[in-house]
Protein backbone atom coordinates (compact mmCIF):
# COMPACT_ATOMS: atom_id res chain seq x y z
CA UNK A 1 0.00 0.00 0.00
CA UNK A 2 1.21 3.53 -0.75
CA UNK A 3 2.09 6.05 1.94
CA UNK A 4 -0.24 6.84 4.33
CA UNK A 5 -2.62 9.78 3.54
CA UNK A 6 -3.89 10.90 7.08
CA UNK A 7 -1.81 13.54 8.55
CA UNK A 8 -1.75 14.24 12.37
CA UNK A 9 -2.80 18.10 12.71
CA UNK A 10 -3.03 20.89 10.12
CA UNK A 11 -1.43 20.49 6.60
CA UNK A 12 1.27 23.02 6.47
CA UNK A 13 1.84 25.69 3.82
CA UNK A 14 5.48 24.79 3.50
CA UNK A 15 4.32 20.58 3.07
CA UNK A 16 2.45 22.62 -0.11
CA UNK A 17 5.01 24.42 -1.39
CA UNK A 18 7.80 21.41 -0.70
CA UNK A 19 5.24 19.53 -2.52
CA UNK A 20 5.19 21.60 -5.71
CA UNK A 21 8.80 21.72 -5.76
CA UNK A 22 9.56 18.06 -5.93
CA UNK A 23 8.00 17.98 -8.97
CA UNK A 24 10.29 20.10 -11.14
CA UNK A 25 11.80 16.93 -12.28
CA UNK A 26 8.90 15.83 -14.00
CA UNK A 27 8.95 17.63 -17.12
CA UNK A 28 6.21 15.50 -18.58
CA UNK A 29 4.01 17.17 -16.67
CA UNK A 30 1.92 20.70 -17.60
CA UNK A 31 -0.63 21.07 -15.36
CA UNK A 32 -0.86 20.90 -11.64
CA UNK A 33 -4.86 21.19 -9.83
CA UNK A 34 -4.57 21.80 -6.25
CA UNK A 35 -7.45 21.62 -4.17
CA UNK A 36 -7.47 22.54 -0.75
CA UNK A 37 -9.58 22.36 2.46
CA UNK A 38 -9.54 24.88 4.97
CA UNK A 39 -11.74 24.96 8.28
CA UNK A 40 -14.08 26.90 8.59
CA UNK A 41 -14.92 29.84 11.69
CA UNK A 42 -18.35 29.00 11.67
CA UNK A 43 -21.11 30.52 14.21
CA UNK A 44 -23.93 28.53 15.44
CA UNK A 45 -26.22 30.19 18.05
CA UNK A 46 -23.90 32.80 18.97
CA UNK A 47 -20.74 30.33 19.39
CA UNK A 48 -17.90 30.70 16.97
CA UNK A 49 -15.69 27.78 16.05
CA UNK A 50 -12.20 27.75 16.88
CA UNK A 51 -11.37 24.53 15.19
CA UNK A 52 -12.30 21.22 14.10
CA UNK A 53 -11.42 18.17 15.39
CA UNK A 54 -11.16 15.11 12.94
CA UNK A 55 -11.38 11.53 13.49
CA UNK A 56 -11.32 8.59 11.33
CA UNK A 57 -11.12 4.70 10.99
CA UNK A 58 -7.17 4.86 10.13
CA UNK A 59 -7.22 1.09 8.18
CA UNK A 60 -10.57 1.59 6.35
CA UNK A 61 -9.55 5.38 5.65
CA UNK A 62 -6.19 4.30 4.65
CA UNK A 63 -7.81 1.02 2.28
CA UNK A 64 -10.91 3.78 0.90
CA UNK A 65 -7.74 6.34 -0.37
CA UNK A 66 -6.19 3.73 -1.73
CA UNK A 67 -9.09 2.55 -3.96
CA UNK A 68 -9.99 6.48 -4.55
CA UNK A 69 -6.15 6.74 -5.85
CA UNK A 70 -6.71 3.45 -8.19
CA UNK A 71 -9.39 4.60 -9.61
CA UNK A 72 -8.78 8.09 -10.39
CA UNK A 73 -5.64 6.52 -12.20
CA UNK A 74 -7.76 4.43 -14.18
CA UNK A 75 -10.37 6.83 -15.13
CA UNK A 76 -8.11 9.78 -16.10
CA UNK A 77 -4.98 10.39 -18.11
CA UNK A 78 -3.05 11.94 -14.97
CA UNK A 79 0.57 11.61 -14.12
CA UNK A 80 0.38 11.86 -10.48
CA UNK A 81 -1.92 12.49 -7.52
CA UNK A 82 -0.93 12.96 -3.99
CA UNK A 83 -3.93 13.03 -1.04
CA UNK A 84 -3.43 14.54 2.86
CA UNK A 85 -6.18 14.36 5.14
CA UNK A 86 -5.86 15.85 8.75
CA UNK A 87 -6.87 14.07 11.88
CA UNK A 88 -6.96 15.54 15.28
CA UNK A 89 -7.35 18.82 16.08
CA UNK A 90 -6.87 22.01 13.35
CA UNK A 91 -7.43 25.43 14.29
CA UNK A 92 -9.93 27.72 12.23
CA UNK A 93 -8.42 29.10 8.82
CA UNK A 94 -5.27 26.31 8.91
CA UNK A 95 -5.49 23.08 5.93
CA UNK A 96 -6.88 20.34 6.80
CA UNK A 97 -6.96 19.14 3.19
CA UNK A 98 -4.53 19.21 0.28
CA UNK A 99 -5.44 17.28 -3.36
CA UNK A 100 -2.76 17.51 -5.78
CA UNK A 101 -2.95 15.80 -9.47
CA UNK A 102 -0.91 16.50 -11.95
CA UNK A 103 -1.43 15.78 -15.85
CA UNK A 104 0.07 16.61 -19.37
CA UNK A 105 -2.85 18.88 -20.13
CA UNK A 106 -4.96 21.00 -17.70
CA UNK A 107 -8.73 19.82 -18.38
CA UNK A 108 -8.18 16.54 -16.99
CA UNK A 109 -6.52 17.93 -13.63
CA UNK A 110 -9.62 19.50 -12.90
CA UNK A 111 -11.95 16.86 -13.50
CA UNK A 112 -9.74 14.35 -11.54
CA UNK A 113 -9.19 17.06 -8.76
CA UNK A 114 -13.08 17.20 -8.08
CA UNK A 115 -13.52 13.44 -8.70
CA UNK A 116 -10.68 12.96 -6.00
CA UNK A 117 -12.57 15.54 -3.32
CA UNK A 118 -16.43 14.40 -3.76
CA UNK A 119 -15.21 10.38 -3.49
CA UNK A 120 -13.25 11.56 -0.02
CA UNK A 121 -16.51 13.22 1.04
CA UNK A 122 -18.83 10.41 -0.04
CA UNK A 123 -16.58 7.09 0.88
CA UNK A 124 -13.89 7.92 3.31
CA UNK A 125 -14.55 6.71 7.18
CA UNK A 126 -13.86 10.30 8.57
CA UNK A 127 -15.83 12.38 10.86
CA UNK A 128 -15.73 15.97 12.40
CA UNK A 129 -16.26 17.86 15.70
CA UNK A 130 -16.57 21.59 15.51
CA UNK A 131 -14.68 22.79 19.04
CA UNK A 132 -15.85 26.35 19.95
CA UNK A 133 -14.38 28.14 22.96
CA UNK A 134 -14.34 26.53 26.42
CA UNK A 135 -14.87 22.10 26.45
CA UNK A 136 -18.36 22.51 23.97
CA UNK A 137 -18.32 20.81 20.85
CA UNK A 138 -20.71 19.59 17.77
CA UNK A 139 -20.55 16.30 15.24
CA UNK A 140 -21.13 17.61 12.39
CA UNK A 141 -23.49 15.40 11.05
CA UNK A 142 -23.63 16.33 7.02
CA UNK A 143 -20.91 16.35 4.39
CA UNK A 144 -21.95 19.08 2.25
CA UNK B 1 -15.58 -16.18 20.93
CA UNK B 2 -14.38 -12.26 20.70
CA UNK B 3 -16.08 -9.36 18.68
CA UNK B 4 -14.53 -6.01 19.17
CA UNK B 5 -17.42 -3.05 18.18
CA UNK B 6 -15.94 0.31 17.17
CA UNK B 7 -17.86 3.30 17.70
CA UNK B 8 -17.08 6.23 15.43
CA UNK B 9 -18.40 10.13 15.34
CA UNK B 10 -21.16 11.13 17.70
CA UNK B 11 -21.81 7.26 18.43
CA UNK B 12 -18.89 7.53 20.35
CA UNK B 13 -20.86 9.62 22.86
CA UNK B 14 -23.93 7.45 22.29
CA UNK B 15 -22.38 4.69 23.52
CA UNK B 16 -19.71 6.17 25.73
CA UNK B 17 -16.93 4.45 24.52
CA UNK B 18 -14.76 4.08 21.26
CA UNK B 19 -14.62 0.06 21.59
CA UNK B 20 -15.82 -2.67 23.50
CA UNK B 21 -15.78 -5.93 23.47
CA UNK B 22 -18.92 -8.65 23.22
CA UNK B 23 -19.30 -12.76 22.92
CA UNK B 24 -21.92 -14.64 21.37
CA UNK B 25 -23.61 -12.91 18.53
CA UNK B 26 -23.44 -15.44 15.90
CA UNK B 27 -24.98 -12.56 13.27
CA UNK B 28 -24.32 -8.93 12.97
CA UNK B 29 -28.59 -8.36 13.27
CA UNK B 30 -28.16 -10.26 16.80
CA UNK B 31 -25.28 -8.31 17.70
CA UNK B 32 -26.85 -5.18 16.70
CA UNK B 33 -30.10 -6.13 18.79
CA UNK B 34 -28.14 -6.53 21.49
CA UNK B 35 -26.50 -2.82 20.98
CA UNK B 36 -29.76 -1.25 20.35
CA UNK B 37 -31.17 -2.61 23.93
CA UNK B 38 -27.71 -1.99 25.80
CA UNK B 39 -27.45 2.02 24.33
CA UNK B 40 -31.43 2.74 23.16
CA UNK B 41 -29.97 5.88 21.76
CA UNK B 42 -28.48 4.10 18.77
CA UNK B 43 -32.63 3.74 17.53
CA UNK B 44 -32.67 7.16 16.70
CA UNK B 45 -29.05 7.25 15.28
CA UNK B 46 -28.22 6.50 11.20
CA UNK B 47 -25.29 4.69 10.64
CA UNK B 48 -23.95 2.00 8.60
CA UNK B 49 -22.33 -1.25 9.91
CA UNK B 50 -18.40 -2.23 8.62
CA UNK B 51 -17.52 -5.83 9.36
CA UNK B 52 -13.84 -6.38 9.39
CA UNK B 53 -13.56 -2.52 7.45
CA UNK B 54 -16.19 -3.75 4.67
CA UNK B 55 -19.78 -2.24 4.72
CA UNK B 56 -22.54 -4.83 4.77
CA UNK B 57 -26.04 -4.27 4.35
CA UNK B 58 -27.65 -7.51 4.95
CA UNK B 59 -27.46 -9.71 8.11
CA UNK B 60 -23.61 -10.90 8.14
CA UNK B 61 -23.15 -14.26 10.42
CA UNK B 62 -19.78 -13.28 12.63
CA UNK B 63 -16.45 -15.13 13.49
CA UNK B 64 -14.25 -14.76 16.43
CA UNK B 65 -11.89 -11.93 15.50
CA UNK B 66 -13.95 -10.31 13.92
CA UNK B 67 -14.47 -6.53 13.80
CA UNK B 68 -17.79 -4.47 13.76
CA UNK B 69 -17.65 -0.77 13.17
CA UNK B 70 -20.72 1.30 13.53
CA UNK B 71 -20.06 3.93 10.71
CA UNK B 72 -22.52 7.76 11.32
CA UNK B 73 -22.49 9.66 8.04
CA UNK B 74 -19.02 10.43 6.92
CA UNK B 75 -17.81 14.21 7.19
CA UNK B 76 -14.58 13.97 5.99
CA UNK B 77 -12.55 16.99 4.10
Amino acid sequence: MSKKTLTEGAIKPEKIAKSIGNHSSKTGIGAHNIFLGQVRADKHEGKIVKGIEYSAYDDMAEKTFHEIRESIFEKYDISCMHIYHSIGMVKAGEISLFVFVSSKHRGVSYEASRDVVEQIKDKAPIWKKEIFEGEEYKWVSENK
Amino acid sequence: MKIKVLFFGILEDVSGCREKDFSNFASSDELMKHLKTEYPNLEERTFQIARNQEIININTNLNDGDTIALLPPFAGG
